[in-house]
Formats: structure tokens, sequence, C-alpha cells
């Protein structure tokens, strides 16, 4: 879709941001695309929102360089870069209408009365809100807020659109929603989205790519679906709701790979896509839903199944969770379907789980 | 004389039974009938400064007619023309002056840190206990050490002094009302740091500072005892004119004071009924109330 040379919207060359001591961002290096909708995702307090304030100005990096289309902009003050925030807290402002709100920067810009007009009337059709011009922010509800923020930012047609948490004061369905309507109003703009959140159902659904940070690091960068099903490191896997993890030593016999657990389990892994150092131990990640769970005295044992122990069991709503002791050390988490013969497992009862050996993924060490 | 211990005992109990039934049952029967009796204690002095300002005798001991006659007289006396416009520079003035280096400073202790600010932010409040005759002699001294002449200038540097204290209160109370990334959201679409003041923090400031401009203003305009420290005889500001009066015994002055009390609290209850008006206002609603909602 870009042409390979393109300029990239955002770059970020060895970023790092110390508050006091410690580094709240640490040497970052990130190229964000044209048209690109990116997100950092992390838990809070990993640097993702220093970050994002960074690129918009509102924070100067100790060091490394900042590049908006190509320009660097490190000592730029926020209104004279091409990006614009959406904040968390929104940050509209009170004493003025929503019109007076969308029009603040294109008043800023000088335009005409006519132009402004125009522009808010056509950015309210964009975000489904007309007729509330004259309306306070305090007169409407969260989800209307939202999009005024949304709306006050796009107004101005920002090469970068910065969007901090914007949907972590909704609730659950209306953030639902307004997920939609990002993705929506994103792909009809076609402007650069960074978005952060540390909701990682969130960001899968939304981005094109995405960041995974860790204590002001870069973890892992790409596709969503990739991060998903092959997480590099412990941190993403269980970040992603990889909650199982195995470490052991990997051996090879012909011609396939097994992790040997210290209590005894060998695992059947996927076939590694590079090649890995067999030497020392490795970790292996597994979804809970990609395990499967049966009676005892279910089909005998087929390939890459184990007998365990069920130490516990609670209903989820839409799954059911249980905790499975396999050869007296490891705990295993298994997701099973409401209706499946699972249903009828009890505490204490002995169990068969087996899972797809491609549904595992085998980590580098962090 | 056994006897006589438990009857005074029973008699006190029985009066403060009765008088505790009689205001239970007003405030059942009536909590505004009670609140009003307490409102009566507080006011009946300035209703009875007030009944008499229109005696027809100039006394405060009994009713003789209706009459206007001590208003004519007041707005005659030639010095009390002078008075109101001393008066009112020097509470204009100051209020004015103390309204800016009070925000002023209510946004440094606010927004910046700095060495000493704690220190620096109690010393700021002593005015306020600080007993009135000790700021009024100590500036008096000061004033005298320095070789400045008493008058309207040092009136109203006495004032900005006293007032300070309470705009940064009051301006303060309203900062931390405030969402400060308004301000980053404003400098975001594009307003550099001098448009985002003038658009966005002083709007936002405004019904602080106001309010704070608004409760300055009586409290210089009737300060007697630190002016009275301050002021230069040909000088009298309102409250020491009264004072003047009632000291001087002119014939008639129990009447004309009555009456230039009178306008006085009539003008001072106006004030904050203003202010109350002016930030009801829709476009000064408080933000952060919406929050309560969701």
């Amino acid at each position: 879709m870009n042409a390979p040379q393109e300029v990239p919207s955002v770059q970020l060359i060895d970023v790092t941001k110390r508050f006091g001591g410690a580094a709240a961002v640490d040497r970052v290096s990130l190229s964000i695309r044209k048209g690109e909708f990116f997100s950092f995702l992390g838990p809070s307090g990993c640097g993702k929102t220093t970050t994002l304030r960074m690129i918009g100005g509102l924070e100067t990096p100790d060091s490394g360089n900042i590049y908006i289309n190509g320009e660097r902009v490190n000592d730029l003050p926020p209104y004279e870069r091409d990006v614009s925030t959406v904040f968390q807290r929104l940050a509209l402002f009170p004493h003025l209408t929503v019109a007076e709100n969308l029009a603040f920067g294109l008043k800023i810009q000088r335009q005409s009365p006519r132009v402004i007009r125009d522009k808010v009337a056509q950015i309210l059709e964009l975000v489904h809100l007309p007729g509330l011009e004259n309306r306070y922010p305090d007169q409407l509800s969260g989800g209307q807020q939202q999009r005024v923020a949304l709306a006050r930012s796009l107004v101005l047609e920002p090469a970068v659109l910065l969007l901090d948490e914007p949907l972590s004061a909704l609730d659950r369905k209306l953030r639902k929603e307004m997920q939609i309507e990002l993705r929506r109003i994103q792909r009809e703009v076609g402007i650069t989205f960074i978005y952060v959140t540390h909701d990682q159902k969130e960001a899968i659904s939304m981005s094109d790519r995405m960041a995974i940070m860790k204590d002001g690091k870069l973890v892992q960068v790409g596709a969503p679906q990739e991060i998903f099903e092959r997480p590099r490191t412990a941190f993403v896997a269980d970040f992603m709701g990889a909650l199982n993890l195995f470490s052991g030593e990997l051996i090879e016999k012909r011609g396939r790979h097994y992790l040997k657990t210290k209590s005894g389990l060998v695992i059947h892994v996927p076939n590694p896509q590079e090649p890995l150092c067999t030497n020392g131990p490795q970790l292996l990640a597994l979804r809970p839903e990609a395990i499967e769970i049966y009676p005892k005295n279910q089909d005998p044992p087929r390939q890459n199944c184990f007998v365990g122990k069920v130490l516990n069991r609670s209903y989820l709503g839409e799954a059911l969770e249980f905790e499975v002791l396999l050869n007296g050390i490891e705990h295993v988490k298994v997701y099973a379907h409401g209706r499946s013969m699972a249903t009828r497992i009890a505490i204490d009862e002995e169990v068969l789980v087996r899972w797809d050996p491609e549904s595992a993924c085998l980590l580098h060490e962090e | 004389m056994n006897t006589t211990v438990p009857t005074a005992t029973a008699r006190r109990r029985s009066i403060e039974q009765g008088l505790s039934t009689l205001l239970r049952g007003l405030g059942r029967v009536s909590p505004p009938g009670l609140l009003g009796l307490i409102y009566l204690f507080i006011y009946a002095p300035l209703l009875i400064l007030m009944l008499f300002s229109f005696n027809a005798q100039g006394n405060l001991a009994w009713w003789e007619g209706f009459s206007l006659r001590w208003y004519e007289e007041l707005l005659s006396y030639e010095p009390l023309w002078k008075s109101l416009k001393i008066s009112l520079i020097v509470t204009g003035v100051s209020v004015l002056i103390s309204t800016v280096i009070g925000t002023l400073t209510a946004y440094a202790l606010y927004r910046w840190r700095f060495w000493g600010k704690h220190l620096f932010e109690s010393v700021l409040y002593l005015p306020m206990y600080i007993p009135e005759v000790v700021l009024g002699i100590s500036l008096l001294v000061f004033f005298i050490f320095w070789k400045i002449p008493r008058g309207i200038l040092t009136m109203i540097l006495a004032h900005v002094a006293f007032t300070i204290p309470l705009v940064v209160l009051v301006v303060l109370a309203r900062m931390q009302r405030i969402d400060w990334t308004l301000e980053e959201a404003a400098m975001d679409l594009g307003a550099d740091e001098l448009t985002t003041l003038r658009r966005v923090t002083l709007p936002l400031l405004f019904p602080g500072i106001m309010a704070a401009a608004f409760l300055a203003f009586p409290w210089s305009f009737n300060d007697f005892v630190i002016t009275y420290f301050v002021t230069s005889p040909g000088n009298a500001p309102l409250p020491v004119l009264t004072y003047n009066l009632i000291l001087g015994r002119k014939s008639g002055g129990m009447g004309m004071i009555n009456a230039l009390g009178t306008l006085m609290t009539v003008a001072t209850l106006l004030m904050p009924l203003l202010a109350v008006l002016l930030l009801r206002a829709r476009r000064f609603s408080l933000p952060g109330r919406r929050r309560s909602q969701s």
C-alpha cells in the first residue's frame, strides 16, 4: 500500500525520557506509517502515555529524536506541531459551547467565520452529533463528550491524531460502540491515529499495528494477530492472555521438537520458524482456551495429552475456568466452553488435558 | 432548709425543660422560625440602627415619628462626600492591586514549586490572624520609619497588604477545582502561552478572581482600625468619618451616624448579592460538576 521510500508519519529514534532518576521511556525507536492505526499497549506506568505526550510536544525527550513527517520536532512547542491530542480526561473547555470548543483551534488559525461554521457543521456530521452546537460540555453524556473531544481535534485535520486512553471513562457497551466508531472515522479521514491503551482487547480489535511496552521499553511491535499468536516474551504472552507458561529443556527427536519440563512432562512444541538455540531453558506459552479438558474415563490419551487433577473450578460466565495440576507440580489454567462435557467435571477429579502443539508458542527469553 | 434545695433544683429543671420544650416545639413547628430567632439575635442591633435612622429626633431612646431628616442632613454634609471619594479611591485602587498581585501569587503557589514555598504560604496568611491594632501600629511605625507621609497612599498600601491574603485564598480555592489539562489542550489545539492564558486560563479563573475582589472590597471599604492608624486628619474615609462624628458630638451627630450606618450596610449587602448574580451566569458555572453525573 505504501511506497517503500515513503516518509514515516512519526518516527522515534532512541527516545529517552527520565523523571527523577528513573527512565519513563527508555531508548524507544519506532516508525509509524501514514494512515496507520497504531496502538501503544502496556500496563500503567510502562511509559506509553509519556511517549504519546512527547510526540504531542507536552513533554520534551531527554535524548533521542522525534520526527513528524520527516521534520525533527524535538524543540517545537505543541502549538507548532501538526498533531492533536484527545486527552484521557477529554479536557473540553467548560466555559465554551460545543461549537465554540470545536472552533477553538480554527479561530486561532484565523479562519473566516464562514469556513469555521462549515467545518464545525461538517465535523459534527462525521461524529454523528449534529444539533448539539449550543450545548455546554456538562450538558452532554459521556459518549457525546467523547465525540466532541474527538471532533475538536479532527476538525484541525492534523497529520497525526494522538489518543490517550480516551475510552477509559466509558462503560463497557459504550466503549465497544466507540471503538467501532473510531475505526470508522479513522478510515474515513485517513489520518494516522496513535492510540494508547492498557486494554489488550481494545488494541487488538482496533490497531493495524501495535507496540507492547514494559518499563519504558518496547518489548514487541507488530500486527495484533502476530503478537497474539507469537508473543516474544513471557510478559507479552501473559499480557495477551496466554496465562500458562512451561519452562524446560528443548529436545529434538526425529525432526520433532519437545519441551521437557523439570517435572518430567514432555510437551510437543510447534516447529520453530527460526532456528532455536536448543541449549538452556526455554519457555512455552499456552492460552487457557486452547486447552481441551476431558474426564479421565474418556478415550485413551492421544498425542500431547496429560493426566492431571482439578484443583479449582470457577464459573466465568462465558467459560468455565479450571485449575489443573499436572505431574504434581505444573499448574495449568483451562477455559472450557460452558456447554461442553467439562461442565460435569468436579474439583479433585482426575482429568485429561490436551492441546494442539501448534497453539502453543515458544518464547524468546526476556 | 432541706426542702428548699430540691425545690430550687426542681424549679431550675422545670425552667430548663420549659425552655427546651419551647425551642424544640418551635423547631418542630417551624424550623425557619427558629432560624429567624437566631438571625434576629444577630441582626437586631443593626435593625434598631436602621429604624432609628428614620427617627425624627436624634436619639436612640425613643421614637419621635418618621422622618428623612437625617438623610437630608447627611447628604448635605460636605465632609461626607469627600470621605466617600477617599474611601472609593482607596478601596478601588487597593482592591485592584491586591486582586492582581493575589491572583499572580496564587498562580505561583499552585503551579510552581520553589524553595521556601511552604514558609512563604504560611507567612502569607498571617495578616488574617494578627490583631488589627497590631497590624495598624506596625504599619504606622513602618511608614514613619521610611518617612512616608500619611494619607491616601499609605492607606492604599495598608489595604493592599491586608487584602492580598484573602484574594490568594479565594483564587487558590478556585484553582484547585480547575482541570489543568485544559491548558495543555489549548496549546495542543494551536494556542500559544498568551492565547491560552487569555482564552482558557483566565476565563476559568474569572469567577474566583471576581469572588476574591467582591470579598476584598467590603474588607477594605469597611476597615476602621488599620485605616485609622495610617490616615491623616484631612483624609478621613467613611469609617473614620463615622468615628469622628461620634467623637465630635456634632449636633445631630447620632442621627447622621444612624443614616450613614444604614447606607453603608445596604451598600455592603448589595456587594455579595452582585457577586452571586455574576457567578450565577451560565458561562461561569464550575467545571467538574458534570463528572458527578456519570
